[in-house]
């Protein structure tokens, strides 16, 4: 795979004019990132604030997934910093870096990444006593209590392997704010569902996601899906930010 | 047709062994003495192989996909040679090592008294050089190609690296785990060649089910059939167990495979690179 194709930076998609500058708020993310690989650089700042939605636009290749993963703390940062809610999660100037597993972000990955072994219940439940420290009776507890809330209550015994796409993303998304998270990460939400699932699912995390006071980002491909579900779209092409729109 | 002709082939001596079996003498046969000596130091020794195996291999496997070291790839094709070496060749190179006179056996007898030929721990040796090979490909394979983005889940859902190898990398590939330990353990039973080369043939300490079988042949031909009867039972008892418990566990290593090369990772992939 090439890292992507050196475009034009106004192709007609992502011409957006620029907006306000969004205040960073105390409970919000605040990122400047920089990750070189070989040839590929990838710059952008994002500010999320707090009950905010914002969705990072671009195609394959544009470095969508690499900042995503800069943010989950799965890939350290080469400059800048990342803060969240006041916190430093990397900053290489400092040498400090805050490993995933420490990190208060949630992450609904693209093709949701259940553990196929493990029962929906205890997909949930895991989060729940990995970060929480939860003992196993009280997290199944609570995951009941998340698959409930996000209308998939009956399917609790079920393995991923028995979930149609739509299900998969519901319990995904109950595995990841289970955990409480102060940042909420959305790799394609919408990617692996078929076209009546996705109308389905898009409606549904349109009425989830402003409930939510923690900051969401959304990385999407699709600027339909950015224009439904996010207050502001950030468009990134070959590793920069082309606009910001309002 | 000529798969016809492969098949019927393949099931013709076993019809053979089972037409010609003495079925009316088959108990008394099966119960004498030297037949359960042999059986049983056949199922023990095997089972050691297959705990050595385990003990030593899974580490093996686990640094053979995970991690990257200079001169891995020739280790790899060295662990995967004793697949394909004839296993006499494999015993005299344990003879060589480990007899006597070996360059290691010599020290362990002189410092320390051990003699590992023609005796039953030797047996074991011989049954793990052959018979590991099995199972660290199995669970290197299985670690190879099960979806690592499973881990960085994990992670990002609070669990350190040791909760994330209990949790979620272990049972991902159990079933390889289990499918490999079989295999390893049905070419331990019926392991030959290194077993006669490197521990001898002496009843009773070294002389495991096939090695009674091709004894029994030259004196007692009932006695060989009774006695290859017996271990067909026990490696179509294995397979049995292996069709229950590695299907399945295919089915999940390839679905793990197929959710890794969707085509929208290749982006994740192409950010790294």
């Amino acid at each position: 795979m090439t890292a992507g194709t050196p475009g034009t930076p106004h192709a007609g998609l992502f011409e957006h004019g620029p907006g306000p500058a969004p205040a960073p708020a105390a409970g919000g993310l605040d990122a400047r990132v920089t990750v070189r690989r070989g040839q590929f650089v990838l710059t952008v700042d994002v500010q999320v604030a707090q009950g905010e939605t914002v969705a990072v636009l671009g195609r394959s290749g544009a470095g969508k997934s690499t900042l995503l993963r800069t943010l989950a703390g799965l890939l350290p940062l080469d400059e800048g910093r990342v803060t969240l809610a006041g916190q430093v999660l990397d900053d290489p100037a400092q040498r400090r870096f805050v490993p995933s597993e420490r990190r208060p972000v949630g992450v609904v990955f693209q093709d949701y990444l259940l553990f196929p072994h493990l029962r929906a219940r205890d997909n949930v439940a895991f989060g729940l006593q990995a970060r929480l420290g939860q003992s196993r009776r009280h997290a199944r507890d609570r995951a009941e209590e998340w698959l409930e809330r996000f209308g998939v209550g009956d399917l609790g015994d079920r393995r991923p392997g028995a979930l149609s796409g739509g299900q998969g993303q519901r319990v995904a998304l109950a595995r990841a704010l289970a955990t409480e998270p102060r940042l909420l990460l959305l790799d394609e939400p919408l990617a692996a569902l078929d076209s009546t699932t996705r109308g389905e699912v898009r409606a549904f995390l349109r009425t989830v996601l402003p409930t939510l006071s923690a900051p969401v980002l959304i990385v999407t491909h699709d600027p339909t899906d950015a224009e439904v579900l996010a207050d502001r779209t950030i468009a990134l092409e070959a590793g920069q930010a082309v606009a910001t729109e309002a | 047709m000529p798969g016809a002709i492969a098949a019927l082939f393949l099931l013709l001596p076993l019809v053979g062994l089972l037409v010609r079996a003495p079925w009316s003498g088959l108990p008394d046969l099966i119960t004498e003495h030297d037949v359960r000596e042999a059986l049983f130091l056949s199922l023990e020794t095997a089972t050691a192989a297959t705990a050595l195996s385990l003990l030593f291999g899974i580490p093996l496997a686990w640094l053979l996909a995970r991690t990257r070291f200079p001169g891995r790839s020739l280790l790899r094709a060295l662990v995967t040679l004793p697949l394909v070496l004839p296993p006499v060749v494999g015993g005299v190179a344990l003879l060589l090592a480990l007899g006597r006179r070996g360059i290691v056996g010599q020290r362990l007898d002189d410092w320390f008294g051990i003699t590992l030929p023609f005796t039953t721990v030797g047996v074991v040796i011989a049954q793990t050089f052959v018979a590991m090979p099995f199972l660290i490909v199995s669970v290197e394979g299985a670690l190879n190609s099960a979806d690592r983005r499973f881990e960085d889940a994990a992670a990002t859902l609070g669990a350190g690296p040791w909760m994330t190898f209990r949790r979620v990398t272990v049972p991902m590939v159990a079933p390889a785990v289990t499918a490999g330990a079989a295999l390893c353990w049905a070419r331990a039973l019926g392991e030959f060649g290194a077993t006669i080369t490197f521990a001898g043939n002496f009843p009773g300490t070294t002389t495991t089910m096939p090695l009674a079988v091709y004894l029994a042949l030259e004196t007692d031909t009932d006695a060989a059939i009774a006695l290859s009867l017996v271990l067909l039972a026990v490696c179509v008892a294995v397979l049995l167990a292996l069709r229950a418990r590695w299907f399945p566990g295919a089915r999940r290593v390839l679905r793990g495979r197929a959710a890794r090369e969707t085509p929208l990772t290749a982006d994740a992939e192409a950010g790294i690179r």
